[in-house]
């Protein structure tokens, strides 16, 4: 298995694609910290990155969802093209060793790959603007280290569906869908604060809980202000880190359901 | 939804059944897909309408198939048994949903802590209307746990009417969500129809007004269609006979005007300590008067404010009514009146009839006569690009050129038809106001001034805000030798109240109607609850003094301008019911 692990890694490594693929998704957070910031309210100097960070809590998962579907897409169903896992069982792996080593591959550098994507709006942002004082800096750290935990799950979860589909290109059309949830259908997912649903845990990580009033400018016309509450609350940081091992573990078992008798064609 | 979940998470457990020995027959690998396909319409159902507990045998049963992909293609009699058993549980499950008290239950008492908490936090007239927020609390809690027992939304309304009463101020109000149940509530939270409303005139004394079987006046059988939608649903409320009674009040002799001397043998004005909630807020204690009769016209015999007979509910008998008025000779009679339906369609189109403005579209201009010109202003807003700035320079000059085309053609009146006006953007008033305001800089309201960190308004040591920025205009004196009148009503309303209190003042301005306007002018802020939304006032519109514009305090004294004070009396009950005219019209004109 830690060959198997260590020829996807080289693979990882070495596919343009792949480092491309990352850069562009680095540049799109890097714009979004930079456009973000510029947008939010009182412009770069007064509101700083916490404003914006708190006007728009998708900033860290919408498009690093993407790149983490593409990712594990990529790893787990690329080599359904080329017969790779097929030579591996001529090799005499064991099926075991070929589902894990690839699942465990997607599901640690994909997660670790898209909290890196995560961070950069917030660097970006706070390199610009500074970090204002919408929200507690301590909080925000620990939310966004927190958000790698249901990462974990969903790429367990997509490793899953990767293994059903087999086919990169469906899974990059999931990956947009699943982008679009967070986006365009955001207030339709929003209703429910299941932790055992990775994007509801997500969006609970990132949304505060706050009050916003505004006030009359005879020049401006509205103004708005926004006081979040950005502490954590203990049972969501349980809830998150319970919930997302034991789901990371429910879909790595089912994904193996799968591959362990599958045709491999 | 959860039925079609339910059914296709059922029809999947038949079809796994079936396919587990078609898929000896004919392997693929495709049918393992179908394993999974239970799980995955859980997931979406769960992702789009949100993790419910009460589904988690569904959820345990759609996974349940998954087993099956670890078992031998051969092995059909153990995938047979593993869809049976999910079929088996999907039922059960559904069998809990069924009895289950708490399935879906709204959380009502959550939503009146959640409403409560804000406004006791946020509402920025707490002192000047001395609201006790403790005792609100010992109030209304009960109630609001009792709602939640009972899952009643009708009683929820109710008790959500009579906590934004208790501030009388027009910018506090609930909005139940769910059309369909919100016009059931209305209709069964007003009393029933006995076939008339009522009202006090100037004189005092109480009239019968909208009576049924009138030509101009509401029928239970008509098909007009009210914006609310009270017409799709009232059909269900009529009593069984309503169609042979409702002539019953206009055989007897009653009509509109008819004075009425008691009901269910007590004076109406007994009823009113009764009435704790309305349809309107009316924040200013003369509005409030007049309006009153309108909803004692619902209480039936032996039975209290609010309470509405639904045929075919709760096996009671229709209630009826006993009206004493006055015949043609002066005679006391008495009538008993049954029960029609609901009375709210009636009373809503009594609020219409009442209240209702030129049957113009906002912002049009109608010629009253050669000399007078009446603006319907139903609302302060001229487009969605402008509504959340200042800049209204378009509306200005738009409204510069038709003023000063009229005046060229002589006339010497304008109106102002502010009737039932809901609001909108303060700086759209302002841009009508500036073309009629005497020359030189006129100040409107200041602004507060707002703690940034906690973006609440706080008061001084003094127990005022602290003023912000004033907002000023630049008067034109457009119509200096001709005369305005503002026509108003007691739903005027925010920045239609702004706008009263700012041409009011200017001295060839007169403002006139039935009642003054609402007297609510702090900006709303609303929130979403489980079950509606609750708006009320946080943001503070300030006088040069400091103290709270406009809005009335404890005393429930107006305090807009208000000049003429038009008598409602016979022959306005006669214009407005029998003629279907617009008496306030009529009025000014007559007397200008």
């Amino acid at each position: 298995m830690k060959n198997i692990m260590k020829s996807i890694w080289y693979e990882i490594y070495h596919r343009k694609t792949l480092v491309i693929l990352f850069g562009a998704f680095a540049a799109l957070m890097a714009i979004t910290g930079f456009s973000g910031t510029a947008d939010a309210t009182y412009g770069f100097e007064q509101g700083g990155v916490s404003d914006m960070l708190a006007a728009h809590p998708w900033v860290p998962y919408e498009f690093p969802l993407l790149f983490l579907t593409i990712f594990v897409g990529y790893v787990c169903c690329e080599d359904y093209k080329d017969k790779v896992a097929n030579y591996e069982i001529l090799f005499g792996h064991s099926r075991k060793s070929i589902y894990f080593a690839r699942s465990l591959m997607a599901i640690i550098v994909g997660t670790i790959l898209s909290m890196l994507l995560g961070f950069l709006p917030l660097l970006v942002g706070n390199a610009l603007a500074g970090w204002g004082d919408c929200l507690v800096y301590e909080d925000i750290l620990l939310r966004y280290l927190l958000l790698g935990l249901p990462y974990l799950r969903l790429a367990a979860f997509l490793v899953m569906i990767a293994f059903l589909v087999k086919s990169p290109y469906l899974m990059i059309g999931i990956g947009i869908i699943l982008s679009m949830m967070i986006g365009g259908l955001a207030d339709m997912v929003r209703h429910s604060s299941s932790v055992f649903v990775s994007l509801f845990n997500m969006i609970a990580l990132t949304e505060y809980e706050g009050w916003s009033s505004y006030n009359l400018d005879p020049t401006i016309g509205t103004i708005r202000y926004y006081a979040y509450d950005s502490t954590i609350p203990a049972g969501l940081v349980s809830g998150t880190i319970i919930a997302s091992l034991f789901m990371t573990a429910f879909y790595l078992f089912m994904g193996y359901a799968l591959f362990r008798r599958d045709e491999l064609n | 939804m959860d039925k079609i979940f339910i059914i296709i998470e059922f029809a999947l457990m038949i079809l796994l059944f079936i396919i587990a020995k078609y898929s000896v027959k004919r392997p693929s690998n495709r049918w393992r897909l179908l394993y999974a396909a239970p799980v995955f319409v859980a997931i979406i159902v769960a992702i789009c309408e949100g993790f419910d507990v009460y589904h988690a045998g569904i959820y345990f049963a759609s996974a349940l198939p998954l087993w099956s992909l670890f078992l031998e293609e051969k092995k059909v009699h153990a995938k047979q048994l593993i869809a049976t058993c999910s079929a088996l549980i999907i039922a059960a499950n559904l069998v809990v949903i069924c009895v289950a008290p708490n399935y879906h239950k709204v959380s009502y008492l959550k939503d009146f802590e959640q409403g409560f908490e804000t406004m006791r936090e946020h509402y920025v007239l707490t002192k000047e209307k001395e609201i006790d927020w403790d005792r609100l609390y010992a109030k209304y809690h009960p109630m609001f746990e009792a709602v939640e027992e009972k899952q009643d939304y009708v009683e929820n309304y109710k008790a959500w009417q009579r906590f934004t009463t208790e501030f009388f101020d027009g910018h506090v109000g609930y909005e139940m969500d769910g059309e369909k149940k919100l016009l059931d509530a209305i209709c069964r939270s007003y009393g029933n129809d006995y076939g008339l409303s009522l009202a006090r005139m100037t004189s005092g004394e109480f009239v019968a007004i909208n009576v049924e079987g009138y030509e101009r006046s509401y029928s239970i059988e008509g098909a007009k269609e009210d914006e609310l939608g009270l017409y799709s649903v009232k059909k269900k409320f009529l009593s069984q006979n309503a169609s042979a009674d409702r002539l019953t009040l206009k055989n007897a002799g009653i009509t509109n005007g008819t004075v009425i001397t008691k009901w269910n043998g007590k004076a109406i004005d007994a009823y009113f300590d009764e009435v704790d909630y309305y349809f309107d807020q009316y924040p200013v204690r003369e509005n409030e008067a007049f309006y009153q009769p309108i909803y004692v016209a619902g209480i039936g015999s032996d039975m209290t404010y609010g309470e509405t007979y639904v045929p075919g509910k709760d096996g009671k008998a229709s209630p009826s009514v006993s009206i004493s008025f006055l015949d043609e000779n002066g005679m006391e009679r008495t009538v008993q009146a049954p029960c029609l339906g609901s009375y709210a369609p009636r009373m809503l189109d009594t609020f219409g009839k009442l209240g209702d403005g030129l049957n113009v579209t906002n912002l049009n201009w109608q010629e009253v006569s050669t000399d007078t010109y009446a603006i319907r202003i139903s609302e302060m807003s001229y487009d969605q690009e402008t509504y959340g700035g200042t800049d209204y320079q378009e509306l200005t000059e738009k409204l510069r050129e038709e003023v000063l085309a009229l005046k060229d053609i002589g006339v010497k009146t304008l109106i102002f038809d502010l009737r039932s006006n809901c609001g909108g953007s303060p700086y759209f008033v302002e841009a009508i106001a500036k073309l009629f305001a005497p020359k030189g800089e006129h100040a409107s309201y200041y602004s507060a001034v707002i703690n940034e960190k906690t973006a609440s308004y706080e008061r001084g040591a003094d127990g005022k805000y602290q003023k912000g920025v004033v907002s000023t205009y630049e008067g034109e004196d457009l119509w200096h030798d001709g005369q305005i009148i503002l026509l108003v009503n007691a739903s005027t309303v925010s920045a239609g109240d702004d706008m009263v209190y700012m041409m009011g003042a200017y001295p060839n301005v007169q403002v006139a109607g039935f009642t003054r306007s609402n007297s609510s002018c702090q900006a709303v802020i609303g929130i979403m609850l489980d079950a509606g939304r609750l708006a009320f006032s946080a943001v503070p519109n300030l006088l040069p003094s400091g103290e709270v514009a406009i809005d009335t305090f404890v005393d429930h004294v107006g305090r807009t301008p208000f000049d003429e004070l038009v008598p409602f009396d016979q022959e306005a009950v006669k214009v407005i019911f029998d003629q279907g005219e617009d008496y306030l019209l009529s009025y000014v004109m007559a007397s200008k």
